[in-house]
């Protein structure tokens, strides 16, 4: 039995061309084990192109909660052979391959001779054909077809069909869901042997969402009070847009796709400039067209935040796949010296929270703040309990009300105060006339060429970052407070890492994790304790040059002693990360 | 009504001795003041170069941005808050050069913004290099033996982009200018006012002089301004005649009158709390 599974945890993969419906299979599966009450995270792999390619979806779901992606296979739902022959090391002794043998005749043993899994031929065309049904309902008849496979009650996978198409026409949806079950009844009725149970539903579960890292950004953003969203499409950014502009009626939002990034970014700064909280998100190409729009957020003191949802680089990269490699870039993207902040989610509850919180730290602090996802977190599902709302209240800083500014002399929209950070006019305000500068100014927004102003202005700019600091949160430690090992890591990278370090407690290892949010400004003071009763640091994240331990490094003149790094375009999975980590500890 | 003179800022204008931008300044305050806005209400948007410090001189609102984004981040302010009167003032360079992509699409938007671009044909603050809108031939520290791409029709490319309200204003007559942005403010829609410049400093040939002896009003010469294949045609109308004023305008509903979200007031007055329940129900 492979690392990682104690009988409880089954990983299925749906693969095919791009147009066979691969997407759609796969989230019904991921969202009829969701609705069985078990905790699910998928992956999806696919190349940059409209058809044909390879494409995969890969749900994992478990009794107990899971965080990364396996790299075992118990269940390959290949809608053409190109699937069996890529994902052959995958499938084990035990695993299955459902394969629509009579869409095209093959020789298992000879055609794929170095399969382990039993293949499972499926009349997937035919029984679509029976039907009546367009061929692309093959992947409805394979995923009933499966869950006749492992022994999960239907009933699920009926209900999850039934509302993704009853909204829209029941006949359409009463059409799938007989597929699927007809797919369903082959297996139980004509290959009983192959039937096995590998996860039982939890019926006592509460009830989860499934959802992805986008739709929790878009989610804590529309929590935290965003009234625009400017973007141009770019994977693995465009989800949010999707998201926004399907919601742009309902909540009151005004969505735009821009010409380009720069204008995305810089329309996004004029709303925020009028008093509307706006956001605009990106890929890392699209970040560089946006860079420029940074610094002028940090000059004007306009409150602006970023989403920049990596994935490989230099240039177009690998448009779709996974890395995060824009981290140093980040930090210091835009010319001059200005206060910003950088975090980065590790998973769908943070990337709620953190962006609820990087709205109000962009407008208490009038500061850019940037959220850095990557493409594992951004189209990842994963199980969650519906968000804990809670206590989570706009704060909105020094904007000024009108009342206010009418009992004001004198108002300097720069004002160099205590804590650094100006009382806000808007424009339309009656008595708060000033111009936002992106050229340096004195205190009024008057463009400065004096020395001393320049000196001045910029301190004023910088105080904001005392308090700053008190605002952002340390890394958060998993596991024992003491360990042989601590796993240093940022970002989506969490979720493997915590799944990988599970495996190896297991086995008696002494493991703890310390996962950052926050990177900039970067929460020193509060990680100086924990990394002083640290043995031996292993550095873990996905990019060729250990981004993150050079900002340790730079940060608190130590990095880690271990380096695990991943940049073949695919996230960590869970148990080559386990054994990785056991090889350096 | 405030008066064009306490539309006056602190800052006194630093552009040369002579320059048309001075003109454009004079008349934007009297067109403000005519036209009975407050300046509370008026926020006036730039992008880098000469016309861009025009916001820092009238006693409104301003947003002193970056190369060639004006219009985008005024578009953003106008839809957050379009109570507001925008007016952008921009460059041949800002405007038809490095934010020549955003112009085509803010014309085509048709939020309802006012445009000046401030046109001289010249790179100005820069020190004279040669801008889209040189002629053939132009002469410049980056073009010593003369420019030999083809200068841009703004007028033409506005047109062909579903402009509108079209128009050329000219810096030796601010009393035209001033009557010229009167009805570009007025317009609802984007209104461009390309107005030609002339830089005293940098431009030797395309001097108050030589426009002079070119321009003529279309008012004067009995224009009808409301059709668009004919406007297209007076467009390219560019050497020895050169034509002034609205050479079209069509009522169209500007953009913001199709944003559903609008529909409940202004962006800015709507409130920051929503409830998300029923959409986190979906993801169930």
């Amino acid at each position: 039995m492979a690392s990682g599974d104690d009988g409880n945890t089954v990983s299925v993969m749906v693969g095919g061309e791009a147009g066979y419906g691969i997407m759609t299979a796969g989230e019904i599966l991921a969202r009829s084990f969701s609705r069985g009450g078990l905790h699910v995270h998928t992956d999806v792999e696919y190349p940059s192109l409209i058809r044909g390619g390879h494409n995969t979806y890969q749900v994992v779901a478990s009794r107990h909660e899971i965080h990364g992606i396996l790299k075992r296979v118990d269940v390959l739902i290949a809608l053409d052979d190109t699937t069996i022959r890529e994902h052959t090391k995958e499938v084990g002794p035990e695993g299955k391959v459902l394969f629509d043998l009579y869409e095209k005749p093959i020789d298992p043993k000879k055609d794929f001779p170095s399969m382990k899994g039993e293949i499972v031929p499926v009349p997937l065309s035919e029984i679509v054909k029976e039907r009546q049904g367009d061929k692309v309902m093959r992947n409805t008849v394979a995923i009933g077809a499966c869950m006749g496979l492992i022994d999960y009650d239907f009933s699920f996978m009926e209900g999850v069909i039934k509302s993704a198409f009853g909204k829209k026409d029941p006949e359409i949806a009463n059409a799938n869901v007989a597929s699927a079950k007809a797919g369903y009844d082959f297996v139980i009725d004509k290959v009983k042997c192959s039937v096995k149970k590998l996860v039982e539903p939890d019926r006592n579960a509460p009830e989860r969402m499934l959802l992805t890292g986008n739709d929790a950004i878009a989610l804590g953003a529309l929590k935290g009070g965003l009234r625009w969203y400017s973007a141009y499409p770019m994977t693995p950014a465009s989800s949010i847009l999707h998201f926004m502009a399907a919601n742009e009626k309902n909540m009151g939002l005004i969505v735009r796709q821009t010409e380009d990034e720069i204008a995305a970014a810089t329309m996004a700064i004029g709303a925020n400039h009028a008093g509307v909280r706006a956001m605009a998100a990106t890929s890392g190409g699209g970040f560089c067209l946006m860079t420029e729009s940074i610094g002028l957020a940090a000059m004007t003191e306009t409150p602006m935040v970023y989403v920049l949802s990596q994935r490989p680089g230099p240039s177009t990269g690998l448009a779709t796949r996974h890395e995060q490699g824009d981290l140093q870039f980040a930090l210091d993207a835009s010319q001059g010296d200005f206060v910003r902040v950088v975090l980065a989610p590790g998973d769908v509850d943070e990337a709620f929270y953190h962006t609820f919180k990087a709205l109000n730290l962009a407008e208490k602090y009038q500061i850019p703040v940037i959220i850095m996802a990557d493409r594992y977190l951004s189209e990842s599902f994963r199980t969650t309990l519906p968000f804990d709302l809670n206590g989570m209240t706009i704060d909105r800083g020094k904007l000024l009300s009108e009342e206010q500014l009418n009992g004001m002399k004198g108002y300097r929209r720069y004002e160099d105060t205590d804590d650094g950070i100006s009382p806000r006019a808007l424009p339309g305000m009656k008595n708060g006339l000033f111009v936002a500068n992106g050229d340096d100014h004195y205190e009024s927004g008057v463009t400065n060429e004096d020395p001393d102003v320049r000196m001045k202005l910029m301190d004023k700019r910088f105080k904001k970052l005392a308090k700053l600091i008190d605002d952002i949160p340390g890394p958060i430690l998993y596991g024992p407070k003491d360990a042989d090992a601590t796993i240093v890591t940022w970002g989506s990278t969490k979720g493997p890492c915590l799944d990988a370090m599970r495996i190896l407690s297991e086995k008696g290892k002494s493991l703890n994790l310390l996962h950052f949010i926050y990177l900039k400004p970067f929460p020193r003071k509060l990680v100086q304790e924990q990394l002083n009763k640290t043995k031996l640091l292993i550095g873990v994240e996905c990019n060729r040059t250990s981004q993150f331990d050079r900002l340790m490094r730079e940060e608190l003149k130590v990095g880690v002693d271990r380096k695990i790094r991943k940049y073949d375009g695919r996230p960590f999975f869970v148990e080559s990360l386990a054994d990785q980590i056991q090889e350096v500890m | 009504m405030v008066s064009a003179d306490e539309l006056r800022a602190p800052t006194i204008p630093d552009w040369c001795p002579g320059c048309g931008d001075h003109a454009i300044l004079m008349s934007t305050k009297a067109a403000i003041s005519e036209l009975g806005l407050e300046p509370h209400n008026v926020l006036l948007v730039s992008g880098i170069g000469c016309s861009a410090k025009l916001p820092h001189y009238v006693k409104t609102y301003g947003f002193h941005a970056i190369h060639g984004r004006a219009l985008p981040v005024a578009t953003g302010s106008k839809l957050s808050n379009h109570n507001l009167n925008v007016i952008v003032y921009s460059g041949d360079g800002d405007c038809y050069g490095i934010g020549m992509g955003h112009f085509i699409h803010a014309v085509r938007r048709n939020v309802n913004i006012t445009l000046v671009v401030h046109n001289n044909q010249i790179y100005g603050l820069t020190t004279g290099q040669t801008s889209p809108t040189s002629d053939l031939g132009f002469k410049t520290k980056t073009t010593p033996a003369g420019s030999i791409e083809r200068s841009v029709m703004p007028l033409a490319l506005a047109l062909s982009a579903g402009g509108t309200f079209v128009s050329r204003g000219f810096a030796g007559d601010p009393k035209h200018l001033k009557e010229l942005l009167k009805k570009a403010i007025a317009h609802k829609g984007l209104s461009l006012v390309d107005v030609l410049q002339p830089c005293v400093t940098f431009n030797r040939v395309n001097t108050f002089a030589w426009y002079r002896e070119r321009i003529y009003k279309l008012e004067e010469s009995g224009w009808d301004p409301t059709d668009r294949a004919k406007a297209f045609e007076k467009a390219l109308e560019w050497g020895d005649k050169i034509p002034i004023g609205v050479i079209f305008q069509e009522e169209k509903p500007p953009f913001e009158k199709s944003v559903v979200a609008l529909e409940e007031g202004t962006l800015v007055s709507q409130p920051l709390e929503r409830d998300i329940g029923p959409l986190m129900q979906k993801f169930i």
